[in-house]
């Protein structure tokens, strides 16, 4: 389904309860009443037409991109990934974290053995989510919001300090995000296949969502990244490299 | 594997023949009956094995005796034809969506996609997943952090049948990355964690 300005901002999330996590990151509170998600929007200050296209992007995987998101400033669409990327760090991760801890303490040596590879595999996946966020956060957003900030400006002076500053092409970095998102989708694969518990049924169904969930949370945002984000960041470099 | 028989409902002449055109590319599918009313499709429905229904989102939405079928007939799955910019509940079930505004491309791409699917899930049997010998010892070296051409070197094949391998290994188990692999192998006893620790 499609969402709408005119539509009960509670509606929505009745229908998708993971976009919780996406409104939170617009640091939307619940408790909104009948009001629609217009007028939600309007009182945290948002532009409807931007959470108009977060929210369905994530909803309906064909949706996206729409070309009105090429008329947003490049600075909103990086606020959003940096509390996507807080999102992932310090509440799923742990918390996926914390459930495989639970089940590592099983009495069945054959699944311990199992749980304890996932739990090193997952941590590995973990600090790689890290450091590549780090990277995005303190080398590549920078580097686009000063892009965009110069490249507005069309002053020469700006743009010729810029080039001298920079020896660094958003290229260099679109094709690093594979690898991260295969890991997630084989340690998800390696559950479902390969540990038969004996105990904790439950713990491993919420694992198992969690992953899923962070796994669809983290497409979105590299899809974001991929349309969006980077082709906005060739079109701005082209200009002033040429 | 039989082709998946699907049924047309929609009430533009034109737009089912473009239908018509288009789907006749798509190997695995065929579409039949094509028509343009609920009561003519509901005649054929108990003469011939329909596996799904495409059928506008206009009539889904407006014509209760769909509604009442898409209730009633378990056998019957749906997919959604979209001519008008209307929502349809999330609840329910489609099989897929296309939209009367999609290029060609895109949509042989998607129903493509969609009988490739529908193929694995009916006629593959487990045995056809399991690793041949050779594989499990190229498993076994990959998991060991050996790369392409140490491993064509230590069991004196090309780089090239080493690739093959292993693109053969990871459409089997679905595994995708090295770790994920290392995982495998060391769940299914093909290495132990000493050979890992050794490595380090």
């Amino acid at each position: 389904m499609m969402i709408r300005s005119n539509i009960k901002m509670a509606d929505v999330i009745i229908q998708n309860h993971h976009l919780l996590a996406i409104i939170n990151r617009f640091g939307i509170k619940l408790g909104f009443g009948e009001q629609t998600v217009a007028e939600v929007c309007s009182s945290y200050n948002i532009p409807v037409e931007f959470f108009l296209e977060i929210v369905n992007a994530f909803n309906d995987p064909d949706f996206f991109p729409k070309k009105n998101m090429y008329s947003f400033p490049l600075s909103l669409i990086i606020d959003y990934l940096f509390k996507a990327h807080d999102y992932y760090i310090n509440v799923k991760v742990p918390e996926i974290k914390g459930l495989i801890e639970k089940v590592t303490k099983t009495k069945d040596i054959k699944t311990q053995k199992a749980v304890l590879l996932i739990q090193a595999f997952f941590n590995e996946y973990a600090d790689q989510l890290k450091k590549h966020i780090k990277r995005e956060e303190e080398k590549v957003y920078p580097y686009i919001l000063e892009l965009e900030n110069v490249f507005d400006s069309k002053e020469q002076n700006k743009i010729n300090e810029f080039k001298s500053k920079y020896n660094f092409r958003i290229d260099d970095y679109a094709i690093e995000h594979e690898d991260i998102e295969e890991k997630l989708y084989d340690i998800k694969n390696l559950i479902i296949k390969y540990i038969s518990p004996k105990d904790n049924y439950i713990i491993y169904f919420k694992i198992l969502g969690q992953l899923a969930h962070l796994e669809e949370d983290i497409n979105d945002h590299s899809e974001m990244e991929n349309k969006v984000l980077i082709p906005r960041v060739r079109i701005m470099e082209k200009a002033i490299y040429n | 594997m039989e082709n998946i028989q699907i049924a047309l409902l929609n009430d533009s002449f034109i737009i089912n023949r473009g239908l018509q055109f288009i789907f006749n590319k798509i190997k695995g599918i065929h579409l039949s009956p094509i028509c343009t009313q609920w009561s003519e499709l509901e005649n054929i429905l108990d003469k011939q094995t329909i596996d799904i229904i495409l059928i506008n989102n206009h009539t889904f939405i407006t014509d209760s005796n769909v509604s009442k079928a898409y209730k009633t007939l378990p056998n019957i799955r749906w997919a959604i034809l979209e001519v008008e910019d209307i929502e349809i509940n999330s609840l329910f079930n489609f099989e897929f969506k296309i939209s009367i505004y999609d290029n060609e491309l895109y949509l042989i791409n998607k129903l493509n996609t969609f009988v490739e699917n529908k193929t694995h899930l009916h006629n593959i049997s487990s045995s056809i997943f399991e690793l041949s010998e050779r594989e499990k010892e190229i498993l076994r070296q990959v998991a060991l952090g050996l790369t392409n051409s140490e491993i064509a070197d230590k069991l004196f094949i090309s780089q090239h049948t080493v690739i093959t391998h292993r693109k053969n290994i990871t459409s089997k188990l679905g595994i995708k990355t090295i770790s994920g692999l290392t995982v495998y192998a060391l769940l299914n006893d093909f290495i132990n964690m000493d050979d890992v620790n050794e490595l380090k």
